[in-house]
């Protein structure tokens, strides 16, 4: 509708055309104008051309300015020109039609009539609405359902196809250049602009490729993560890479902190020795066999899983992890239900990279890793104050004359040695920077039918201990063949390792060596034995003198390993129709390991040998290993959709065996080092015969999964698994194992769909039963053992081993897991938080029968242990500014885990009585209801009386006490920390990108070994921690933590040593310098060159004062790599 | 559809067809108990493993014979505060002394409990028994031994059988079953009856298949020096194991103890009057001769033995260096329990006072003494005597007052011939003196003072501190 005659409409006096451009253009003019785009209008001026110069004018005096060049006039209401933005137009000869367009647009309604240009509001149009009606289709042309269909930023007005792919709805006419989205799960988002929308009759989305963080690879079935129930990390081969240098599992828990790796004191960063890791804490319980090996390694770690199939953590830790294409964890019973009887301890799955199509590609990667030792918990006495300590202690006193003087004398030579100048520090002296270097080949390439790559690593870990290395080959070669709509697909993997143990021995020798012992003689040789003063006056401090370690070092001697393995996986893929992939895989793998340990006779083991054994020094320890195992699964996937429900259904076959065997045997008799052939030896080992050990484990899974989504929000997840396994009772069979999931998706909910503050919200929950099958092969079965030791007569016999039993089961672990998964602020900041609560059931223990049963006890499935604990990871995007190119990341990541057992057999308590009450300087481990597994075990302590440097205990009254008995032993805290995690960054700048990842824990127990050993108990014989000198009692009214020099009856486990840990450390440190140069590619045709220096373990910060690395110092890592891809 | 039934019938077969087999695996090291019996030369070995267990350390090995049970008969000399000198004065509640005893009582059930899982096994298939009489022999073998065994943890965790009612008293469960279940007490009589019932039935079936009642000892020990044909080794040396004569001898043993002295005196008879087909004695009882041979252990009168191939090792541990001793002069024995005849051959020939290398002297028993490698099979005694004849001679004496049989056994002894007492009690003790003197590290006299329910005056070289305790307690996990 036109409003023609308004107060408010202007007619404009006729243009004056003789006023100069400039001025004019000068001039405000305040104008009301519509164009009208008819063809008709734009063809009757085209003739008319204006030429103008305006900035920031308002729209009126625009027009004053084109009607004076013109000769028109603009009718029109001032008050509809208000919405319109000033001008800022330049240009000479514009056509009349493209000015008024391009300032007005389609705003207002414009009109022509003689010389008056009519302008009105757009009235008809804005009733009017486009209808936009089509089809959406796959790239197959079939129609897909449920594809969501909505503008952008305006999530009311859309909807979705119905099942022939149709959709219809109509949109305000105003909104002709919004954006409709179309997106559905597996396709990629397709943004079309609402005008060209109107003239399109169908739309194409094309599946998605998969990215990585879209995708939950579970390792027998592929899910997509939107809408996946169970909690679960992904981790990208970038991110690996990003994270650490030193392994994949250190790399693992630098990113994610539920991978806990428990802390080995003893072995400190000794390169041969695998760690030990744990996902949401402890859950099984050894049986008493197993107590007294307080390892504990293995029962607890999670089930690896590589490339579909079972393997080691050992294969793990030697994996190249260039070849390496993603890591998954998958941590609750919607996750690890799959895998049944092995799900329990937690799931990692390993992905390695696929072939990829392209021309040849080769990429090499090479690191030289520096690791030099961490000393800095070490405070040993020097030579002055160690013999000034041993004075001190009496070791050269004695009432009877005719010892003293010896002993007086012996003094006076030490003394003598130290003023020589004699102060050794031994702790330097089997240490070296290891120098270590890793090299990587990778070449791939093929084309649509057939595709290769083949790797090889070589990976050289030199050890802070001289001579200690572990040398590894890699090699790999995968094959696929595409033949229409079926994969095949072969991995052929192979590594040989190589590794060696310092011949200097364990650490902690050279840590008690006493510093006032010179360790070479002036030719600067090693010497053999210790504070010889040349005469017997030593006799009065040492029966035989000690030896040094070092001498053994200069013999030859060697500790070694050799492993070679054999990993062959083939799998057969065929997708029969759309919906359906059927595929079979086989995997074999075979493993040899040897170790050959050596040690002549002149080796300090042998200083003590009689006369009479003489010709028995030097020992030779060979061993063997052998593994053989296979897998075979056949698998069948389903996803299909109707409408807006969207069915998957996996259905798995597995079969496997795996079967080890190891032995060895020891001979001795080596009196010439330069024979170490054990052929040489003398005889077998005294009174020794062959240990060996041999399993054999055949299990079956058939595992079904289900999910089922309705329209992309709500979804429900349910498996269910039956395993079958060898291990187990004939009775028991088989067990059922089953998980169920729900979650909602929030953020696809109306209310908040498309909402800027809020990208993502899923709650998501689920429940199930995983169980572990970390035990001995063959406790269910009662079997007769021949006797190889004794016999009846002319008879060998058997006798029988124990009760079987038969209904002996898998151990169970009933597992909850709520979890939240956040994204704000266009994806700025993230947040995961998964709380959880799992309970072990069924545990296998030890129960006491009867002595008249035959057996004074039995295998059965008792005993509950529970782990509940939560676990947040929050990541922010702090600076993400993609035109510079900065960006900043920050992820926060922490967990508490709190363990308890809720029963353990009467046997399996019986068994620890002695272990309890055992006079020992440090707590075991023991399993007693209503405590963590991880709790402290000492007697109280009130601390040391000031008046006469005794300890005080508190008995089990309550009362103080100077007499440590067992019985008042209690649980004095856990080593469970309150909290803790990582904090880890990441900041990247043009091609630079550096990571940091920091671990923390706080308010830990922690036992701390060194006061007692090496402070209370302290041998005043070896060199001691340097507090034994300084913070000891020693007079009346000494507030003191440690027990007066004179007190010489030893401490055992108490609460005194009992401290409070916070911990801090620097996990790594990389960083990273990306170099794409497209001149540079073109020059020598590098494609990009990867520039990474990374530090581990660069400082450890403590609140507890504690030697750490035992037999094995603690190193830090340096290393620098380049990575080129050709 | 055709593809999902393919999948289904794959997935079906392979789960329920051969599952079950292929899922059943055994170790290399160890054989499960159904494979073990699958054969016959299974069961043997697993009645190879019975008598092994058997002659162990705590059992019929030492604890049994020589050790732990003589001390609680108080025959050796003990130091203070160790766990001989608590057996020796029946302190069994010390803690020491009781993993002693507990040890016996667990082993012994150990044994039962090997014997029980031939025993459950055997009836289900005898048609793998290809040697003619294995069977039976087996069985018979393993249901006397049963018996015995279960008589034996009686004798010393029971009650004293003269004293008072005992026959309602519940102590010890008789199992005859491999089971996680618990094994109900049975009364003193119930037990009584077990053991008669197994003897029994061991009897009848040996009855029929036991070489040794067609050979002599000698001849089944070295069948082919001799007339024997063996079926197959695992019938040969019959008296190292549990035979015919041993069943007779074992339940003449038990009768006494139970109080039925005809039937005692019966079978010990069927024992002492056995023949071989060539008319002589299967059993004789020794003589100095077997000492001039240095057979000290009385070979010829073993009825049933332990054979122990390391039986020298454990006489040079536990004798000739003086582990075990009685007195450091031979006053004690020769004097005090020999009354120093002169012509007793035990007196004269068993003992010996030695000198060990830190000058003291100990007075040992030479029992046991037997060569490190004997020449060949025929001087090889590496044997410890479960029961002998000379027992039988005794039980015979005491149960029908045969003044014959007591006259031959004093005559062999080389020891004057004594007119039987009419006096009950002073029978007893006649027999009680001759049976310290024969049995002397042996492991019966503790069972015997315990029947006589002797009194501490009574019992030879007592400790003043001894306060007579017959019944050993049972372990803690049996008490319920």
């Amino acid at each position: 509708m036109l409003m023609k005659c308004n107060q408010g409409y202007v007619n404009n006096p006729v243009p004056r055309r003789s006023e100069s451009f400039w001025h004019i253009a000068k001039k405000s003019l305040l104008l009301g104008i519509m164009l009208f785009c008819s063809l008709s209008f734009l063809a009757a001026q085209n003739d008319l051309k204006v030429s103008v110069n305006f900035k920031n004018e308002p729209v009126g005096s625009a027009l004053r300015e084109i009607e004076r060049q013109t000769g028109l006039n603009f009718i029109y209401n001032a008050d509809h020109l208000k919405d319109i933005p000033a001008v800022t137009y330049s240009g000479k000869d514009v056509p009349l039609s493209k000015f008024l367009n391009d300032i007005i647009g389609n705003r207002l309604n414009l009109k022509f009539e003689n010389n008056n240009v009519i302008m009105s509001p757009n009235t008809r149009q804005e009733n009017e609405r486009i209808n936009l009606v089509g089809i959406v289709k796959d790239e197959d042309n079939q129609p897909i359902m449920a594809v969501s269909v909505y503008l952008k930023g305006e999530t009311k007005i859309g909807a979705s196809t119905d099942e022939n792919g149709m959709y219809n709805f109509s949109v305000a006419a105003d909104k002709r250049n919004a954006i409709a989205i179309f997106s559905f799960i597996g396709y990629e988002t397709v943004n079309i602009p609402v005008s060209e929308l109107k003239m399109l009759k169908s739309v194409t989305l094309k599946s998605k490729t998969l990215e990585l963080s879209d995708v939950v690879v579970t390792g027998i079935f592929k899910k997509t993560s939107e809408n996946y129930t169970g909690a679960a990390v992904t981790i990208s081969a970038k991110e690996l890479m990003q994270n650490g240098n030193r392994n994949l599992i250190q790399s693992l828990s630098n990113i994610d902190p539920t991978i806990n790796l428990i802390d080995n004191n003893l072995y400190g960063s000794n390169p041969n020795r695998l760690p030990e890791l744990q996902i949401r804490g402890n859950s099984s319980v050894p049986n008493i066999s197993e107590l007294k090996d307080e390892t504990r390694v293995g029962i607890n770690t999670p089930l690896i899983v590589l490339d579909g199939f079972e393997s080691s953590l050992k294969k793990m830790y030697d994996l190249n992890e260039n070849e390496v294409e993603s890591i998954t964890i998958l941590k609750d019973a919607s996750a690890t239900g799959i895998y049944g009887s092995r799900g329990a301890n937690g799931v990692i799955v390993i992905t390695t990279k696929a072939p990829t199509m392209g021309k040849l590609r080769v990429s090499y990667r090479g690191d030289a890793t520096i690791e030099t030792p961490d000393l800095t918990e070490y405070h040993v006495l020097n030579a002055k104050e160690k013999l000034a300590l041993e004075l001190r202690v009496g070791l050269y006193t004695n009432p009877r004359a005719e010892y003293q003087w010896p002993l007086s004398r012996y003094y006076s030579y030490l003394l003598g040695e130290v003023n020589r100048g004699v102060d050794t520090y031994w702790l330097s002296i089997p240490l070296r920077v290891g120098v270590g270097q890793k090299h990587n080949v990778r070449i791939e390439g093929g084309d649509k039918t057939f595709r290769y790559s083949a790797s090889a690593q070589y990976n050289d870990l030199q050890g802070v201990m001289k001579e200690s290395f572990r040398k590894t080959f890699n090699g790999t070669i995968n094959l696929s063949y595409y033949l229409k709509n079926v994969k095949f697909t072969n991995s052929l993997m192979l590594g040989l390792g190589n590794s060696q143990e310092s011949s200097y021995g364990t650490f902690s020798n050279y840590v008690s060596m006493n510093p006032y012992w010179a360790a070479y003689d002036e030719n600067g040789n090693a010497l053999k034995t210790m504070g010889n003063s040349g005469n017997s006056d030593y006799r009065q401090r040492w029966d035989f003198l000690p030896t040094s370690p070092l001498y053994n070092a200069t013999l030859h001697s060697f500790d070694k390993d050799n492993t070679f393995d054999i990993t062959n996986n083939f799998s057969l893929e065929w997708k029969p129709i759309r919906e359906l992939i059927l595929r079979a895989r086989i995997g074999l793998y075979r493993s040899n390991t040897e170790s050959d340990i050596y040690k002549p006779g002149d080796h300090t083991d042998f200083a003590k040998y009689s006369e009479a054994d003489l010709f028995r020094k030097g020992s030779y320890n060979y061993g063997v290993g052998k593994s053989n195992k296979y897998d075979a699964s056949l698998n069948a996937s389903y996803n299909k959709t109707f409408g807006k429900h969207m069915i998957y259904a996996g259905l798995d076959l597995n079969l496997r065996e795996s079967a080890t065997v190891n032995y060895g045997f020891k001979a001795e008799g080596f009196n010439n080092e330069k024979f170490d052939f054990i052929a040489m030896a003398m005889q077998y080992a005294q009174s020794s015969k062959p240990t060996g050990s041999e399993s054999k484990v055949r299990a079956i899974g058939l595992t079904s999964n289900i999910n089922y989504t309705y329209a992309n929000r709500y979804y429900v997840d349910f498996s269910y698994r039956t395993d079958g396994s060898s291990q187990f009772g004939s009775n028991k069979r088989f067990a059922p194992f089953w998980s169920a999931g729900i979650g909602w998706n929030l953020h696809q909910e109306s209310f908040l769909k498309g909402k800027d503050k809020i990208n993502f919200l899923k709650v998501r929950g689920s429940v199930g039963t995983t169980g572990s099958q970390t035990f001995n092969a063959y406790q269910s079965i009662s079997t007769y053992r021949y006797f190889t030791d004794d016999r009846y007569f002319n008879w060998i016999g058997a006798q029988l081993m124990g009760l079987g039993n038969n209904d002996l089961q898998w151990q169970q672990k009933f597992n909850m897991n709520l979890g939240l998964e956040a994204k704000f602020f266009n994806s700025r900041l993230g947040f995961t938080l998964d709380l959880y609560s799992d309970k072990t059931t069924e545990m296998i223990s030890s129960i006491s029968s009867p002595a008249a049963n035959g057996f004074t006890s039995y295998v059965e499935n008792v005993g509950e242990m529970r782990n509940k604990g939560y676990e947040l990871k929050v990541t922010a995007a702090i600076i993400r500014n993609t035109a510079k190119q900065i960006f900043w990341n920050v992820t926060i990541g922490a967990m508490h885990n709190d363990n308890k057992i809720i029963s353990v057999s009467q046997a399996l308590l019986d068994a620890q009585k002695s272990i309890e009450e055992a006079k020992v300087a440090n707590p075991s481990i023991l399993y007693k209801p209503g405590y963590s597994s991880n709790t402290l075990w000492v007697v109280p302590s009130a601390g040391i009386d000031p008046s006469n440097g005794k300890e005080i205990y508190i008995d089990r009254l309550g009362n103080p006490t100077y007499v440590w008995d067992a019985r008042d032993i209690i649980g004095f805290g856990s080593t469970d920390p309150k909290l803790q995690g990582i904090i880890s960054t990441m900041f990247k700048y043009k091609g630079f990108t550096l990571n940091t990842s920091f671990g923390y824990k706080i308010k830990g127990k922690s036992y701390n070994s060194t006061l007692i050993n090496k402070v209370e108990n302290a041998d005043f014989k070896y060199n001691v921690d340097s507090r034994v000198y300084y913070d000891r009692w020693s007079k009346v009214g000494d507030v003191s933590a440690f027990k007066g020099l004179d007190v010489t009856s030893p401490t055992y486990k108490t609460s005194r040593f009992v401290q409070e840990e916070n911990l801090f450390r620097c996990q790594n440190l990389t960083l990273q310098y990306e170099m794409k140069n497209p001149k540079l590619s073109r020059v020598v045709k590098i494609e990009n060159i990867l520039f990474t220096a990374s530090t581990s373990d660069l400082f450890y910060w403590t609140s507890i004062k504690k030697e750490r690395g035992l037999n094995y110092p603690y190193s830090h890592q340096f290393s620098f790599s380049v990575n080129i891809t050709f | 559809m055709k593809l999902k039934n393919f999948i289904y019938t794959i997935i079906l077969l392979v789960t329920f067809n051969s599952c079950s087999d292929w899922l059943t695996v055994y170790p290399k090291t160890e054989m499960p108990s159904n494979v073990q019996f699958a054969s016959e030369q299974g069961y043997k070995d697993a009645v190879a493993g019975v008598y092994t267990l058997m002659k162990s350390s705590t059992l019929y090995g030492a604890g049994l014979s020589f050790t732990n049970i003589e001390y609680m008969a108080s025959l050796w000399d003990v130091s203070t505060d160790t766990a001989p000198y608590y057996l020796a004065l029946h302190q069994f509640t010390n803690t020491t002394a009781k993993e002693i005893t507990d040890a016996i009582y667990v082993k012994q059930y150990n044994v039962i409990v090997n014997i029980n899982s031939i025993l459950e096994n055997i009836d289900k298939d005898t048609t793998i028994f290809k040697t003619p009489g294995t069977y039976k022999l087996i069985k018979g073998e393993c249901l006397a031994l049963r018996a015995f065994i279960h008589f034996d943890i009686m004798r010393m965790f029971g009650p004293v059988p003269s004293t008072g009612d005992v026959g309602s008293i519940k102590t010890i469960p008789y199992v005859t079953k491999v089971s996680k279940d618990i094994n109900v007490p049975i009364t003193y009589d119930e037990f009584k009856t077990q053991i008669f019932n197994d003897f029994t039935e061991a009897e009848t079936l040996l009855a029929g298949v036991d070489p040794i009642l067609n050979y002599s000892v000698k001849a089944l020990k070295i069948p082919s020096s001799s007339g024997y044909f063996a079926p197959s080794d695992f019938f040969v040396h019959r008296i190292i194991r549990m035979n015919y004569y041993a069943v007779k001898a074992l339940q003449a043993r038990a009768y006494l103890w139970y109080g039925e002295k005809q039937l005692a005196y019966e079978s010990a008879l069927a024992v002492i009057n056995a023949t071989n087909p060539d008319g002589t004695k299967k059993f004789t009882l020794g003589s100095s001769d077997d000492f001039a041979n240095t057979n000290y252990n009385f070979p010829t009168e073993h009825i049933f033995c332990m054979y122990d191939y390391s039986l020298y090792k454990k006489y040079s541990d536990n004798f000739a260096t003086g582990t075990l001793k009685k007195g450091s002069t031979v006053a004690s024995i020769k004097t005090t329990m020999f009354g120093n005849t002169g012509t007793d051959i035990r007196e004269l020939n068993l003992w010996e006072l030695i000198t060990l290398s830190n000058n003291t002297t100990c007075h040992i028993l030479k029992k046991y003494l037997v060569p490190e490698t004997p020449f060949d099979l025929n001087t090889d005694f590496r044997q410890i005597p479960v029961i002998r004849l000379s027992e039988l001679y005794l039980i015979a004496v005491e149960a029908a007052s045969d003044q014959t049989l007591w006259d031959d056994f004093r005559n062999t002894r080389g020891i004057a011939a004594l007119t039987l007492p009419a006096d009950e009690i002073a029978l007893k003790t006649a027999i009680l003196m001759e049976f310290r003197k024969e049995f002397y590290g042996e492991g019966q006299l503790f069972y015997l003072y315990k029947r006589f329910n002797t009194v501490k005056t009574s019992i030879l070289f007592y400790n003043s501190s001894l306060v007579v305790n017959y019944v050993v307690p049972l372990p803690e996990t049996e008490l319920k």
